[in-house]
Formats: structure tokens, C-alpha cells, sequence
């Protein structure tokens, strides 16, 4: 820090720095970012293994040698103090609050917005500066009170140690994080992945994709307004998932599903049960019109790629119709191959990736056109080193956390 | 078919749990109140366990999956959560409403049954769901209360009478809601590797919980660094719950949020 120079003579007099001190500084550091960003651009070093590891130790060792000799500094005090912590967590506050407010996205922008790094702040100088300036006012924080070790600061230590560990370890654990995307097709063996700038990368392991499938939940039918498409009425009564045999009461209508198919096709003049490409959900409805007491029978179905929606005319005001069925689960079948020989089946699953060399797969998407007839499916692979250092500080903060709800405020002297 | 049983036991519960919510309320302080209302609230809670578990093994699965379980497991947790939280902190109103809650989640169960076989999506299957809802929902009860004391503090303070006790209050509130706060955020992102490949993405919803989170942050170290100035605190404090409700409603309408995980306006048709 700059300020460092006015310590050079022991001083008599008290540092009189406050908050309009703590602003200055950390809105100093904020306006420089912006300059820096507006000249040079974003941040485009992204320091992997393991130069970051050397950058984290050297920061580390920074903090403990200034704690060590310049403990007693007024310097030293006031940025382990008040009025530092307030004035950086603000400034901090008011970056997330543009974060906030301002759409991001990955793309650059030439606009004056863009130049400033706004559209894209979390990989900005100012974010990466007040950042910086953050862990070492929070480190600082963290050592004066670590050292004498205290009994009576262990919450305080579990929360703000727990909330170092976890954006040191982000911050630097950024170079060495890697989200890839692979698209596989069924019986493809694919090897090589995709970074969000469409940068080919070649993996350490390959997917077979044997076979993607939604499973669906039955569909709904639903009694609709024929002008304006919405649900008839103003209340969710005339919504009701479908169930073989199942009986419905509509306002106006008594629905009665006489045979449902989860996967069916049009086949001479009914619907049929099949297993083949493009088949759709299909229902034999008979509805009874309350007010008439005359009965309507037909197929409705929701349609496919490859099948036309159909639904069935009640009066002249209202359709019944079938929604598209919503997914239950997501989920690829595939081998995967590894460079050393290895040959393994697995279950790719939303919520549930698969873990590999360091590797974690996920389920990301596949053909929306062909729904669950895809015969492709993109997976994400993700590849994070440092997640256990982040978890551990993640852990510290519940911790500390449950130490806050049982400790509560202490009550003030 | 234990659903069936539900109405009979969802009326046993609902009546333990008004008798207990009486007995805390009585004006009259006596040890044997309290005691009886303790007792009808754990017997309450004990028992929408019992049923809880029985329907898991009956449908061969956690009944996690519609919303109809999910409100079941509201109805567990939050008197749960509310009377340890009485333990500890003695609050009885705050036991009374955490039961109040769960009261209303289990009448909506007995009179909507037919909202049991909504479905639930892909990404929201996961076993963090129910610890991240149940936490952000305590933790906004406790919050909203807190801003409540901050009004009427400055209410007090404006009308030149003493706020001090009131701010201990809204404090106490604000501890235990952050902590709640904290929790909710943690498991959200715990859930988020789980799910979308990364603890954190800045996805607008997080970035306005984060926010929120940081709101009273620095109510807290404000509070503990100047315990002198109330009329600005009890402004801040105030301020971090516009915060919270843009998190909250707000979202939906921010241009930054068009592409969020969590706007959940599935619109049909």
C-alpha cells in the first residue's frame, strides 16, 4: 500500500483515518480497475497449476509477515480495523449491486458499458482489484484475531476464516477450472470437447453414447378457451393429469379417460400402442356436457415431431386438449473409454453426475425437436481441483453459521 | 394407501398443534402451560414423522417428489426448526408462527389433494431441495420480523422515545435469520454442483441472494462496530429487506434475470 511511506517515522500522533479514508481508498481502487479496464481490456490472465498455487503462498506469506513485524503499525491497525471492513464489504456490495442490475454476459461488448468491463464484471481489473484488496483486509482481520487464539472468537474465526478459504480458493482456483462440452450420438465414440469459445480440447477420456431417454410424467389435459388458447375459467380446476380409467370433473364437463398410451401412434383410424420413433401420448376421452347431458368421444393426443397435436371440440366456446408431457428425468446411458483402457458403462442423470479421473459428468441437453427420441446428448464435463479447499470453506462458514444461530448477539455491555 | 389415512392424521396434528399455539398464547403465566403446549408440539411433530415414514416405505421411495410431500415436510420441519429455536431463544411467538405455518401447509394438503400428483422438474429432484427451501423460508420469516422491529424502532425513535431495547430485539432476529441466510446459500450452492456443474455462476438469483447476504453483513458489523447509532442502523436494516424482496419477487422483473434458473413462470399455453 501506498500509505506504507507515511510509517517510516515512528509516530507520536494517532492515525486519525476513518471512514472517509476507507472510501477513499477502496473507491480509488475501484475507479483504477475501471481505467485499466477501459484501456487494456479484461482480465485475460487466467493463471492455471501452478502458478496460482505460488501466487496463493506468496499472498499467504505476505499477510503473516505483515502481521508478524508490522502488527503494532497504526497502518497495520486501521486495515485490520472498522472502518476498512465497512468501507471494503460496501464498495463490494455496490460492484454485486451492478452485477445485479447490469445483464451480464460472456460476450464483449464495443460500447462505453463494454469497455468498462460492466457486461462482463466478474471477470473484470475492478472486480479482480477490490477482490484482492478484500482477502488482504479480510486476511488481516482474520490474523489479529487468530493470534492469540481465543476461545470466545472461535465463531468469529469459523465464519470469516470459512469466507476467506472460499473466494481465495475460487479466485484462484478460476485458472485451473475447466467446463467442457461434449456432444455425443449414439454409437459415436467421441474424444474431443468444447470450451465456450468453441476451443476444441482432446480428453483424457471418450463417451459412447448407447442410448439418451426422458423418462415423462403422464400428460395433462386441459379445457381451453378455442379463441384465446388459455385455461378456461379462473381457477386451476380445469387442469388434470391424465390416468388410465381415471374420472374427471371439469366445470361443464365430466371427462372419462377410456384408454391411455404413453407412447402411441395414429394407425387407420385409432391410435395404437408403439415403441417406434416419434410416437406420442394418446388418450380415448369420452366427456359428458353437464349442462346438455350429451356425450362427445375422440383421440387427443399432444403431439411429436412427427405426429400432429390433436385435440377434441366440446362446445362452440371450449377445446380439450393434451399438454406435452413434462420430463421426469433426464438421463444418457454410455460407455466411457480412457486413454489407459479402461472401458466402463454408466448412468449420466441430472442432479446425479458421474465422477471419473477427476472428471464430473453431467447431463446437459440433447435434440428438444426429438425429445426423447434424441439420438444425441450433450454432456458437460467438469474438472475442478481445488472443490475440496472451496468445500472446506464451505464447511468452516456452516459451521460458523450454526455457532451465530446458538451464540446469537451478545448482549452489548 | 397411507394417503387416505392423511385427513384423519393431518386433523390430529392440526389439533395438537392449535391447542399448543393456545397455551403458549394464554396471558396467564404459568409453568404448566408452557409445559402442555411443549408436549402437544412435540407430540405433533413426532407424529407427522410417523406418517412421513410410513409413506416412504409404502411408496417405495422418499416422498419428495410433488408438492403435496414437499408441504408435508414444511409441516415437519418448520415446527422442528421453531421449537429449537424456542429452546435456545425462548421465543414463544416465533414457535407460535413457525406452527401457524405449518398449520396452513397442512390444511392446503387436506383440501387440495388434487395438487399431490403435480409434477416436479428434473433439476429440482435432488435431495438439497427441501434443506434450501426450508432454511430460506425461516430465514425470510425471521428477517421480515427483524424489519418489522426496525419500523416500529423507527417509529419510536422519530417519536423521541428510547429504541435501544428494540434494536437488542431486531439484533438477536438478524443473528439467527443470517445464520439461516448463510446456510440457505451454502446448500444452494452445494446443490448447484450437484446440478449445473458449478457451486456458483453468478446467475441472477444468486447474485441478489448474495446480495441480500451482504445487506446484513453490514448491518451486523455496523451494529457491533457503532452500538450508538440507531437511527441510521435501523435505516439499513430496513433497506437490506428491499434487498431481500427484490431477491424474492423482484427478480422476475429485473433485465439482468432473463435468463435465470429460478424464474420459475412456467407459463402453460
Amino acid at each position: 500500500m501506498s500509505a506504507d511511506k507515511k510509517e517510516n517515522i515512528r509516530p507520536v500522533r494517532v492515525l486519525q483515518w476513518k471512514y472517509k479514508e476507507g472510501f477513499i481508498i477502496s473507491f480509488g481502487l475501484l475507479l483504477s480497475g475501471f481505467a485499466i479496464e477501459y484501456l487494456s481490456g479484461s482480465v485475460k490472465i487466467k493463471t492455471g497449476w501452478p502458478v496460482n498455487i505460488y501466487c496463493g503462498i506468496i499472498f499467504i506469506l505476505l499477510l503473516a509477515f505483515i502481521n508478524y513485524y508490522y502488527r503494532g503499525r497504526q497502518i497495520v491497525k486501521w486495515l485490520s480495523g472498522k472502518y476498512a471492513s465497512v468501507s471494503i464489504i460496501s464498495t463490494f456490495s455496490l460492484l454485486v449491486l451492478l452485477i445485479g442490475f447490469i445483464p451480464q454476459n460472456n460476450g464483449y461488448v464495443y460500447t462505453t458499458v463494454g469497455r468498462l468491463g460492466l457486461t462482463q464484471l466478474t471477470s473484470s481489473w475492478p472486480f479482480f482489484i477490490i477482490l484482492i484488496y478484500f482477502l488482504f483486509v479480510l486476511g488481516l482481520v482474520i490474523l489479529r484475531k487468530l493470534i492469540p487464539l481465543k476461545r470466545k472468537n472461535a465463531g468469529f474465526l469459523l465464519n470469516h476464516t470459512g469466507l476467506w478459504i472460499i473466494v481465495f480458493s475460487t479466485g484462484l482456483g478460476n485458472g485451473d477450472l475447466q467446463r467442457l462440452v461434449m456432444e455425443t450420438k449414439v454409437d459415436n465414440t467421441v474424444w474431443h470437447a468444447f470450451d465456450r469459445n468453441n476451443r476444441i480440447y482432446e480428453m483424457p477420456l471418450a463417451i459412447k453414447l448407447i442410448k439418451f431417454n426422458i423418462e415423462a410424467y403422464n400428460p395433462r389435459i386441459a379445457v381451453v378457451d378455442k379463441l384465446t388458447g388459455k385455461i378456461a375459467g379462473t381457477n386451476s380446476k380445469n387442469i388434470a393429469t391424465i390416468e388410465q380409467g381415471k374420472q374427471i370433473r371439469f366445470s361443464g364437463f365430466n371427462v372419462k379417460i377410456n384408454e391411455f398410451y404413453k407412447d402411441s401412434y395414429w394407425f387407420e383410424n385409432s391410435y395404437i400402442p408403439v415403441n417406434n420413433v416419434g410416437a406420442a401420448p394418446a388418450a380415448l376421452i369420452s366427456v359428458v356436457n353437464t349442462n346438455y347431458g350429451d356425450t362427445i368421444e375422440g383421440w387427443i393426443t399432444s403431439g411429436s415431431f412427427k405426429l400432429r397435436a390433436q385435440s377434441l371440440l366440446l362446445d362452440e366456446k371450449h377445446l380439450l386438449i393434451m399438454l406435452p408431457p413434462e420430463p421426469k428425468r433426464f438421463s444418457s446411458e454410455v460407455q466411457i473409454y480412457t486413454k489407459s483402457g479402461l472401458s466402463k458403462k454408466a448412468a449420466i442423470e441430472v442432479n446425479k453426475p458421474y465422477k471419473i479421473m477427476g472428471w464430473n459428468l453431467y447431463q446437459l441437453s440433447y435434440n428438444e425437436k426429438m425429445g426423447k427420441w434424441s439420438d444425441i446428448s450433450i454432456i458437460e464435463l467438469v474438472r475442478d481441483p481445488w472443490l475440496p479447499v472451496v468445500y472446506a470453506g464451505v464447511f468452516l462458514l456452516i459451521a460458523g453459521a450454526a455457532f451465530m444461530f446458538w451464540q446469537g448477539k451478545r448482549i452489548l455491555e | 394407501m397411507i394417503w387416505t389415512n392423511f385427513p384423519l392424521v393431518a386433523r390430529i396434528i392440526i389439533s395438537l398443534w392449535i391447542i399448543a399455539i393456545i397455551a403458549y398464547v394464554l396471558p396467564w403465566k404459568r409453568k404448566i402451560f408452557t409445559f402442555l403446549g411443549n408436549v402437544f408440539t412435540v407430540i405433533g411433530i413426532m407424529s407427522l414423522m410417523i406418517f412421513i415414514l410410513f409413506l416412504w416405505i409404502d411408496l417405495q421411495r422418499p416422498p419428495l417428489r410433488t408438492l403435496g410431500e414437499t408441504r408435508l415436510w414444511y409441516s415437519f420441519f418448520l415446527p422442528l426448526i421453531g421449537f429449537i429455536t424456542y429452546l435456545r431463544w425462548k421465543y414463544k411467538w416465533f414457535l407460535s408462527y413457525s406452527l401457524g405455518m405449518a398449520i396452513l401447509f397442512l390444511i392446503i394438503n387436506y383440501y387440495h389433494p388434487g395438487t399431490f400428483d403435480k409434477t416436479l422438474m428434473p433439476a429440482l429432484q435432488s435431495p438439497w431441495f427441501i434443506p434450501h427451501v426450508i432454511v430460506y423460508i425461516f430465514s425470510y420469516a425471521l428477517l421480515a420480523a427483524s424489519s418489522l422491529v426496525a419500523i416500529k424502532g423507527l417509529y419510536q425513535h422519530y417519536s423521541k422515545k428510547s429504541g435501544t431495547d428494540t434494536l437488542f430485539l431486531a439484533d438477536n432476529l438478524v443473528y439467527i435469520g443470517f445464520a439461516f441466510l448463510t446456510l440457505g446459500l451454502l446448500f444452494g450452492a452445494l446443490w448447484a454442483k450437484a446440478a449445473w456443474g458449478h457451486y456458483w455462476t453468478w446467475d441472477p438469483k444468486e447474485t441478489w441472494a448474495f446480495l441480500t447476504w451482504l445487506g446484513y453483513l453490514i448491518y451486523i458489523h455496523l451494529r457491533n462496530f457503532h452500538p450508538k447509532k440507531i437511527r441510521f442502523q435501523l435505516w439499513i436494516l430496513a433497506l437490506a429487506f428491499v434487498i431481500l424482496l427484490i431477491c424474492w419477487f423482484g427478480i422476475n422483473y429485473l433485465p439482468s434475470a432473463q435468463n435465470s434458473v429460478h424464474t420459475y413462470n412456467s407459463n402453460v399455453e
